[in-house]
Formats: structure tokens, sequence, C-alpha cells
């Protein structure tokens, strides 16, 4: 049963909270509502895809420092800012910081539905990532390193006689290697096993550099 | 019935009587005891007269009332240094208990003494001397509290006097005696004729002995004249009676003679300028009582100058042939013999006939001498009484009064003789008239005296034939009739055994009584020896009477003359020619000059040229019509400032109604004059301010009535048409203040209250502004200021002045200050630009999220209406929380016309601008802490100025912080209620502060920490708190940063408008 995308709510404006609260929840949203940064930080993780929408301003620890806080515990979750008319030096620094959106005040509640669904599927899609990562991972765990750096140069696009010619091996050997690759890396053909090593984003690691 | 009682009691005192009256009884206590030291022996003349003076003097103080004790030191007998010791001894024995106030000497030789033996005698007793040449007090040196009356011996003016008397004078001799005193003397006659030695050759009378001396000068040229002086012991060493040696000199002397003391004139000197030792011993004891009177002593002893008289001896006068007309002025002429001839010539032809008859009858009986020897001695008395009868007829007519005395006494002793009686006496009636006192007594030999004074009561037959004018007379005592049995009883007490009472009859009155008696024996009274007692009796009322009428005609002169010397105003007499002839002491003391210099026309050198014109025209027309004057002119002090004295001359008149010159008084007043200046001066200066004023000023009583009115005063009244007499002096004002009130006029009320408040005390001023178009096109605004009139009678003081130009240049003032607020205004609003529009847009935001989330409630298959309505609830919520912002921004930017000043609350003052600015503050991280007080006074202004006050205090804190890189960001804004009716607001901040010579510099215009800022913030609201009545500063906080203090003042210490 997959659980509702829930929206943190940061706004030191009660008014505001209950306005906001109101709207995401006629569209669906699941809505929590923080009068600051810390109360916010305090919640445990959720499951769901989340997104936190704060005020820039707030006394005490503002919109910055919550936004600074959360990139080193849940770097995935994003943030939307709502910002005053003419706030342009806060929101490069917001921005710099891995803000994925803005909206200016005053603003239509599509704008802020817009932002709202946008920040939520780049959760989703950074939590799919996250997972295809972990598997990658956990599979190349598994190879000896003869078994990688047959991985690595079969992603490279080499052939078996040319990884055989560099390794100095004979081809029957680096064929077995590359077997016991596809099985372990669970893929059936080089094509799928490229463009999982691909999705799990940058290469890993612990990946020597390629020789030129 | 008093006569009568009086003639009893006269009666009773001749009685001879036993009685002896024990004259050392207790002393009543008195007020002040007074020796009198004299140098020379009580019979000396001088002494006499000196003692009279003092006694005279000191006798007639009540306040204190004086006891007299007097010693005769006698110097000059006794020297001896054992004496001396002795007789300081005996001083001391006997003044020592008294407790002596005051020691008074005569002579050099007495002060000397006293000085001397002092500290024994009498330590610290005030000593005044008196007929002491000055040259003696030199050589004793000045003691302390040591004063007196100098010896001014005269002797140039006596030679003065002898050079007119006898112009073909050429030489002088002095005679004098060897002891000290007389050398003195004679040294100082020799510097007095000095002033004539060109004219005159001067010497002295050679001459050891008196009898030298005497033969000396019966030699003596005939352009000569003698100067005779003190003589109280010869060159061999002979004391001598100075007078009687004059007296010596004198009659010997082959030219005339001239003394230099009064008590020679009398004893054939011609006479002088002499010393009166009388005014001598009379100016000493006033002396003395005014120090016994606590008066302080004079800074320095009396010249002596004022005891110094003209005496010149008629005889003497008369023997040398000198002309009376060539004497000084006011000269004291005595001794006239000119007329005893005429006026008693048929006594003394009645007393040389009876002699002639009586000699022939003597001669006749002398034949029957054995026969007739009774009748003979009967004779013999008669013929000496009748000699002595006719000696003194003859004799008191010509005596001077001093000598009436001793010559009556003389007569007495003789008439005991004569007669044969045990005693006579002559008695005065008492001054109360119960009773008659003894003046004169005679006694025989081993008699004893009588009583002082006899009661009328002790013999009342006696009494009441004597005052019937009767002779009484018994032979023994058996012979007085039945009814005078207590006049038995009395006499027989007194040891009388026969009597002869006489009354003395003076003017038709019974002034006394003439008594002989016998003690030892019996007598019988012949018809023939009453009959010359009674002659007798006549004789002595004569010369008693005339004796006593030139005492108090003396009395009367010394008494002016003391009185005038002590008078506090300057007095002066003159002759019927407009003389000078006196001034006394006060004005010598004024003057500081001479008497000699003052008298005749001499005082006039003291008169200011300037008023010597007018000061004589005015003295003459009075004089000629011998009226009363008063005249004020200037008249030299003895430090030569002119001081300006009020003469006031009133003419006096002899007995007989001649006119004898004038009496007049000065009085110095130059202080009262100055003051009298000063005051109109004063008076003049305060009409003059009060006239110039430029207001309209009216001065009015306690009721409210105008008394003075100013020139504009006058002629605003007059340039609007005002009814003087509603609006001038006299009319009240208060009545005309009710008269407006009653015609509506709006400005009555509040001058009405203000001008009472002012006269009933309740307020120490008023002031009143009010506008009136008083006639004019345009209105004008005038002041009103009441101020008491600080005068115990009250009233007020009401000034009107014309401000309508004041008021203009304030409103203009005020209208720039508006246009300058309202700018800063602007601009600062502008600042806040991005917190207000964040103030603005929360509401908008949650309202445009309230009403797109409604209509998503409302739009689904089922609508969820409570939320909806909600959302509704919030967006009108949101909506007001809007338009609230947007007033507390249109409250403070907003221009509007001026309002007027209502009582506002300062806690919402702050709270509205707070709002306006937290926004602002929490974009800069500053934390603001409220700390409002509980109940800070309402105060009086413009809400919107005021707020802007406090923006710019709260703004410029922030900007304080904000210029500082770490530290607290904290502003506390804080209000309180202070003492007295005053409402506090303080904003302090934790910026960098400024050092404490910046604190006044901030509220300067143009002076900004910021570079964009136009630093009008702090000027502007400094300008606005002051205009209304407050006060704005800064301090420094202990740890860091500014306070600013705004104080407004709370309505209730508004000032009156």
């Amino acid at each position: 049963v997959s659980q509702p995308p829930l929206v943190l709510v940061a706004d030191d404006d009660a008014s505001v909270r209950r306005a906001l609260s109101r709207l995401l929840r006629t569209a669906g949203f699941a809505v929590e509502t923080y009068a600051s940064a810390p109360a916010l930080l305090e919640r445990p993780s959720p499951d769901q895809p989340v997104c936190v929408v704060s005020d820039v301003r707030m006394p005490g620890d503002s919109g910055l420092d919550l936004q600074a806080r959360l990139q080193q515990t849940h770097p995935d979750i994003p943030v939307v800012f709502i910002t005053g008319h003419g706030d342009v030096p806060t929101s490069v620094r917001a921005m710099k910081g891995g803000a994925v959106d803005f909206l200016e005040k005053p603003f239509t509640d599509e704008q802020l539905l817009d932002c709202v669904r946008r920040a939520l599927e780049t959760h989703r899609h950074r939590r799919a990532e996250h997972t295809a990562r972990q598997i990658l991972e956990q599979r190349l765990a598994t190879l000896t390193p003869r078994e990688r750096d047959v991985l690595q140069l079969v992603v490279a696009g080499l052939l078996n006689k040319q990884i055989a010619g560099r390794r100095g091996t004979a081809e029957k050997t680096v064929k077995i290697h590359r077997g016991r690759v596809m099985e372990k890396m669970q893929v059936g053909s080089v094509a799928e096993l490229v463009r999982m090593v691909e999705r799990a984003g940058a290469p890993p690691p612990w990946a020597p550099a390629a020789p030129a | 019935m008093g006569r009568r009682a009086t003639l009893i009691a006269i009666g009773l005192v001749l009685l001879g009587a036993a009685l002896v009256s024990s004259a050392s009884g207790a002393e009543a206590p008195s007020g002040a005891s007074v020796l009198v030291l004299y140098a020379q022996p009580q019979i000396v003349p001088a002494v006499i007269d000196a003692d009279q003076g003092i006694r005279a003097t000191l006798n007639a103080s009540v306040s204190p009332s004086v006891r007299i004790y007097t010693e005769y030191l006698d110097t000059s007998s006794f020297a001896s240094r054992e004496l001396q010791r002795a007789l300081v001894d005996f001083l001391h024995t006997k003044y020592a208990p008294l407790a002596l106030d005051l020691v008074m000497t005569g002579g050099g030789e007495a002060l000397r003494f006293a000085v001397a033996h002092r500290a024994r005698l009498f330590p610290d007793v005030p000593i005044v001397f008196f007929a002491v040449n000055r040259r003696v007090h030199d050589a004793v040196a000045f003691a302390p509290n040591v004063t007196g009356v100098w010896l001014a011996t005269d002797a140039g003016a006596t030679l003065d006097a002898a050079l007119r008397l006898q112009p073909g004078l050429r030489r002088v001799a002095v005679a004098g005696g060897a002891a000290g005193p007389d050398r003195l003397n004679r040294a100082e006659i020799r510097r007095g004729l000095e002033r004539h030695a060109e004219r005159v050759e001067i010497a002295d009378l050679p001459g050891a002995s008196l009898d030298d001396m005497v033969r000396e000068a019966a030699t003596l040229p005939a352009d000569t004249v003698l100067f005779i002086g003190s003589v109280v012991r010869d060159g061999a060493g002979r004391i001598t009676m100075p007078a009687d040696a004059a007296a010596r000199l004198a009659a010997e002397a082959s030219v005339p003679a001239y003394a230099v003391f009064e008590s020679h004139v009398g004893r054939g000197v011609v006479g002088g300028r002499v010393v009166a030792f009388r005014a001598q011993g009379i100016a000493a004891a006033a002396l003395a009582l005014d120090l016994l009177r606590g008066a302080p002593a004079p800074e320095a002893p009396l010249s002596g100058e004022q005891a110094n008289r003209w005496v010149f001896d008629w005889r003497a006068m008369d023997r040398w042939r000198l002309d009376e007309r060539a004497l000084p002025p006011g000269s004291d002429v005595r001794y006239r013999v000119a007329s005893p001839w005429r006026l008693y010539r048929w006594y003394i032809v009645g007393g040389v006939v009876l002699l002639l008859l009586q000699s022939g009858l003597i001669g006749g009986l002398l034949v029957h001498r054995a026969r007739h020897r009774r009748a003979a001695r009967a004779l013999t008395e008669r013929v000496s009484f009748e000699a002595l009868l006719a000696e003194l007829s003859a004799a008191f007519n010509a005596l001077p009064a001093s000598e009436i005395d001793p010559t009556v006494e003389d007569a007495l002793r003789r008439l005991v003789r004569t007669l044969g009686v045990d005693r006579v006496a002559l008695a005065g009636r008492t001054r109360g008239g119960a009773g008659a006192s003894i003046t004169h007594v005679s006694t025989a030999p081993g008699i004893p005296g009588l009583p002082a004074r006899l009661d009328a009561a002790e013999v009342p037959w006696t009494a009441a034939r004597l005052d019937r004018g009767e002779i009484v007379h018994f032979s023994r005592l058996a012979d007085l009739p039945a009814e005078a049995a207590t006049d038995r009883r009395c006499y027989a007490r007194l040891g009388t055994r026969s009597l002869v009472a006489v009354p003395l009859v003076a003017g038709g009155q019974v002034v006394g009584v003439m008594a002989l008696s016998t003690t030892a024996a019996e007598r019988a009274w012949p018809r023939e020896l009453l009959d010359r007692l009674h002659l007798m009796a006549e004789i002595f009322a004569g010369a008693l009477l005339r004796r006593r009428a030139e005492a108090l005609l003396h009395e009367s002169e010394e008494r002016f003359r003391l009185m005038a010397d002590h008078a506090p105003v300057m007095v002066w007499l003159s002759g019927a020619d407009g003389r000078c002839t006196y001034v006394n002491r006060r004005w010598l003391d004024f003057t500081g000059r001479a008497p000699e210099q003052e008298l005749g026309r001499g005082w006039l050198d003291g008169v200011h040229a300037d008023d010597l014109a007018e000061r004589g025209r005015t003295a003459r027309h009075a004089f000629d019509a011998r009226r009363e004057f008063v005249i004020e002119y200037r008249l030299r002090r003895h430090d030569g400032a002119y001081r300006r004295v009020l003469d006031q001359g009133v003419p006096r008149f002899a007995a007989d109604g001649t006119f004898a010159g004038y009496v007049g008084s000065c009085v110095d007043v130059t202080e009262l004059r100055a003051a009298e200046r000063t005051l109109l001066e004063s008076k003049l200066l305060g009409a003059a301010i009060f006239t110039s004023l430029a207001g309209q000023v009216a001065a009015v009583d306690r009721e409210g009535v105008i008394i003075a009115v100013n020139d504009a005063w006058f002629r605003h009244a007059a340039e609007h048409g005002a009814d003087l007499a509603r609006s001038g002096v006299g009319a009240s004002y208060l009545a005309e203040c009710h008269r407006a009130l009653v015609a509506g006029e709006p400005q009555a009320a509040p001058a009405l209250s203000a001008i009472e408040a002012v006269l009933g005390g309740e307020r120490p001023h008023a002031v009143v502004e009010y506008q009136c178009q008083c006639h004019e096109p345009e209105v004008r605004w005038f002041q009103m200021l009441v101020e008491p009139l600080r005068r115990p009678e009250g009233g007020a003081v009401i000034c009107h002045l014309d401000i309508t130009d004041r008021r203009r240049a304030e409103d203009e003032a005020r209208r720039r200050r508006e246009e300058l607020a309202h700018a800063q205004r602007l601009s600062t609003s502008g600042e806040l630009a991005a917190s207000l529009a964040h103030e603005i847009n929360q509401p908008l935001l949650a309202i445009l999220s309230n009403a797109q989330a409604g209509d998503r409630l409302l739009d689904g298959a089922e609508p969820d209406l409570t939320e909806a309505r909600e959302a509704l609830r919030d967006i009108a919520a949101d909506a007001q929380r809007a338009a609230d912002v947007i007033r507390a921004l249109r409250s403070l930017v907003g221009r509007r016309a001026a309002v007027p000043d209502e009582p506002l609350d300062v806690n919402d003052l702050v709270t509205r601008v707070v709002r306006l600015v937290r926004h602002d503050l929490e974009r800069r991280s500053i934390a603001l802490r409220m700390d409002l007080g509980a109940d800070p006074p309402p105060v009086v202004g413009d809400a919107v100025q005021l707020q802007q006050v406090i923006l710019n205090l709260l703004l410029n804190a922030s900007e304080a912080i904000e210029a500082q890189a770490g530290g607290r960001r904290e502003i506390r804004v804080s209000t309180s209620r202070t003492a007295p009716g005053e409402a506090a607001i303080e904003v302090a901040d934790t910026g960098p502060g400024v050092a404490e010579d910046q604190l006044e510099r901030i509220f300067s215009a143009f002076v900004s920490s910021k570079p964009d800022g136009l630093g009008l913030g702090l000027s502007i609201s400094r300008s606005i708190v002051q205009a209304g009545g407050g006060r704005v500063w800064a301090t420094r906080n202990p740890g860091a940063g500014l306070t600013l203090h705004v104080v407004l003042p709370s309505p209730t210490l508004v000032p009156v408008a």
C-alpha cells in the first residue's frame, strides 16, 4: 500500500501555515506544519515521497539554516522556498544550497501545487536512483578483482579477444570470466550490463581510472 | 494753710536748739559714687568755684543719682613722701569699700596723684580731670580711661583787651609763683603773650618773695601792665593763697593788673579773659555724667576754651580810668558801685546822723559812767548795731552775689557779739512749704547748734504769728501764753530761754525768718531793739532775695549752656547786632574750630561761597522783620567736606520785650537730602519705565479698579474709540471683564478668572492668550499677563501684548516642522518598504491560499463545507490584519491637517510603531524586548509625530546594531511614569554607541552613521518633542550601546493656555 506523498510546511506565520496546509490538503497531499526549522528537523524520516515548503525568513534559524541541516541528513528531500519580493541575494544562496524551487509571494494554487508535485517527483526519482545504485553495489561486491577488471573493460566496449590481448591471457579464460560476471550481475546481455551501471549514476568510486 | 504751716516751721528753725544732727547715719543707696580730688585746700576760691559747678551739675542728675565725696590733697603744703604714703593709706582705707564709679581731679597735681596711685586706690575707675595744664598731663602720659577738660589760660586774648583799653601800653610784666604749677602757668601766660611780642616787651616781674614782687610792682613804669598768674608758693618758699597774692600785687601795683583766673577778679585786678573754674567744674561734671551713663569717652580731652569768660571788675576799671566801651562784647562787668549813695543815701545819712547823735549821747553818758553803766552798755550795743546796720545796707548792694553769703555770716557773727545773744540764725522757707531750713547760723562759743530744719507743727503758735508778719519774742518761757504750750515744749527741748523771731519779708511775702535767742540766760528785748532788728531783717531779706535772683539767673544761663552743649543739634546765639555770641559744643565739634573763630562773623568762613549771598539775604530780611527764618546752606565740616545744614533761627526778646537777638539750631541734612533725591530719581525712573513699556499696561488695586495706565494703554484705548470712563484710571477693570462676559466675548472668561486668581493670591501670575478682531480687518492675537503688585495694599499689573507676529512666526515654524517631518516619514517608510511589504504580503498570501482552497473544497462532488467555512473565516481575519497594517502605515505616512492635541497613551503609541518595524528587526535578526510600564500618564500631542519619534528611535537603534559585526543584537523599549507627572520612553540598543562628547551631536541635522542617511531622524525627533514641551537626550549604556530618553509632559502640568 503506497502512502500519499507528504508535504512538510515550515512558516512562523500561523495564518500562512493554516492557509497553505488547507490548500495542499484539498489537493490530496498529506501535510504537516511546523512553526520553526528545529521543530521540523526533529521529525523521524518519512518512508513515502516527501518535500519541504518553507519561508526563507523565520525568526531564529532561517529557511537557509533548515536547508543546510537537511542537506546533511536527508540530501534527497527537496525544499521549496517561499520568498518575498526582491529577495534575490537570499534566493541565490538557497539555490546554491540545492533548493528545487522558489515561489514568490503572492502565488496561485497551481504554482504552488506544480512546485510541490515537481518536488515530490524529484524525490521519487532520487529514491529510485538510490535503490538501483544499492543493487549494483551489492552485485559488484560479489565479483572477484579479475571479474571486476573484466567488467570494466566489457562496459568500456572491448571484445574478448581485445581483452585477452591487453591482459595477456587466453581468450578462453576471458570468456569464462565474462560468463561469471554476467551471471553474478544477473544480466542477460552486455547492453543490459552497461545500462545497469549507467543507471547507478556516476561510476563507482572504487573503479580505477580507465587506462587512456 | 500751707503758708501758715510754713511760717510755723520757719519759726521753729530759729530757735536755739541743742540738737546735734547726726550726719554720719547710714547712707541711702546711691546710683554712682564720685570722688573729687583737689590739689589745693578747700578754701581756695578757684576750688570753691569749681566745686560749686561740679555739685550743681552732678546733683542735678537723677539718673544716675550721684553721691559726691571730696578730698583736698593740698600737695603744695604736704609734699613729703611719708605724708604722701600716709595719705594714700588713708584714702585706701576710706574709699576701698565704696567701689567708686568715677574719680574727678582738679588741678595738675591731683591728676598726677590720681594716676600715680590709681592701681592701689581705684583700679580701672575712669578719671575725669579739670583745671589741668596741658603740659602736666603730657608729663604723666596719657593713661587709659583718663579724659577731662584742659585749663586754657588765654593771656593773649587778655592782652588784646588790654591793648584796646590802654593803647599806649608797651610793656608787660608777668608775676607768678615758684611752685611747679606756678611755673607752668607762667610759661603758659608768656606763650599766650608771645603773639604781641612785636608790639610789647614781655618780662617776668622780678623778686623772689611775694613781698619783693609787691615792691617791684609798685614801681612799674606807666606804659606797663601787670599780668598776675598763679602764686601757690613764692620764691622764698612761702605758701600763699593765689587770690590773696593777686590781691596784694594788684593793690600795690603802680599800673593796672590783669588776671587769668576768674577767682582773682574782684580782688583788685582789672580782669581779662579768665579761666572760670565754675565752668571748668560744670564741663568736667557733664563729661563725668556722660561716662557714668555709658557714653564713650571723647577722642581727646576738651579744650577748656568753653570754660573761659571775659570778666572785669568795674571798681578796678574805675580806679585806672579805663573805658568800659572798649571791652570785648559779651564781657561780664562786676562790682558796679555807681549807685549805692543814691540808692541808699537815706540809710547812710540816717546812719551817720544817728552815729553823730549817739556819739554825743555817749559822751554825755560817759560822765555818769558809774551810774549809767547799763545804759552805756546798751548805748554801745546800739551804736555798734547801728554801725553794722549802715555798713551792711551799703555793702549788700555793692557785693557780688557770691560774696553775700560770707558777708551775711559775718554779720550774724557780729550780731552775736554785739547783742550778746547765744544764737542768731536765718532760715528760709522749705521748698514744700511744710517747714523751714536754716541757711545761716552763728552761735556764741560753746553753744550747741540748731537742727537743720524744723517742722511747722512743732511750733504752731510761733509759726502762725510769723506767718502774719508779726515779730515774736519772749524773755522767758513762762511769758509764752497758754495756747503756745506746744511751742514751749519745743523751745525747752532746744534749750531756748528767750527769743526774738523777725519775719523776712520780700515782695510782700514772708520768705524766711531771722531769729535771735539765748540759752544761757533769759534776756529782755527792748522795743527799740526790736525795731532795729526789723530793719536788719529787711536788709537781710533784700540781700538774700538778690542773691537768689542772681543765682537763679546764673543757674538758668548755666543750664542753657549745659543743655545747648549736650543738645544733639548745633545751637547758636546772636546778639541784637546780629553777630554770633555763642555756639555750642556740637557746633565746634562739627566745624573743628575754636569758639573765637566762630563768634562774631567768624562762622561765616565755613559757609559755602555759593550759598553765602542767599543765606545773608534771607537772614537779613528775617532779622529786619524780627521774624523766624529757615535756611538751608552748605557748611564746611572739620574734615573739609561741605555738609548741607538746615538752619532755623528764632528771634528772642528780653523780659521787657526788647529784641535780644536770635537763637538758632542747625541740623545736618546732607544724608536726608541725598535720600530724598534718590527716592525722587527712583520714582521718576519707575514712572519713565512704566510709560515707555511697549505693551498696554494698567495697574489695578485689590478691587480691580484701574489706578494707573501707561501711554500705550491710553493710545490703544483712544485709537479704538474706547470709552475712557470704562478703561481709564478709576474704571473697574473687573467690571469691564464682567460686561464682556455677559456680552459673550469668548476671551472674557479666562481673562476674568486669571485676574481674580492673581488678585486673590491664588496664583503667582497668569498668562492668557486670546484672539481679537478689534476693529481691524485681520484677526490679531494678544497675550494678557497678570502679575501681582508686590505691595501691602495688593493689586495687580495687567499687560496686554500684541503677539500676532509671534503667533504667525510660531505657526510658520510649526508648518515647516510639519513638512520636514512628513518628508522624513516618507523617506523612513521607503527604508521600511521590504519589511512593510512582508507585513502586507503575509495576510495576502494567506487570503489567496484560503480562497483557492475554498474554491477546491466547494468544487468536488462532496464539498467540504465545514472546511470551506473555516477558510472564509481565516480570509476575513487576514484581511483585517492586512487592513491594520495599512492603517498603521497610513497613520505614519499620511498627511493630515493639524489636529487638536489630544491625550495619548504612550504604550499604545509604542505598540503601533513596533508593529511596523517588527519584521524589519526580524530580518536583521535583532531581538526586541518590550517593557511597558503599567500606567504611564497620558501625554498631549500629535499622535503621528510622536509615533514618528518612536519609529526614529527604533530605527536608529536597529541601524546602530546593524553597523557592528558581532555582539548581542537586542533593542529594549520601555515606558514609565516619572515624577512629577511626566511620561518617559526609553529605547536602549546594544550597538557600538558614541563617545561621551558626541552624545549631543547625534541630534544635529545631517549627522548620520549611514552612508545614504540624511541624518534627519533624531534632529526631527528632537524638534517634535521640544515643540510639545518635552525633552530628548542620549546616554551611554553601562554595557554597550546607547539609550535614548524621551520625556513628555503630562497635561496636568501643561501651562494654562
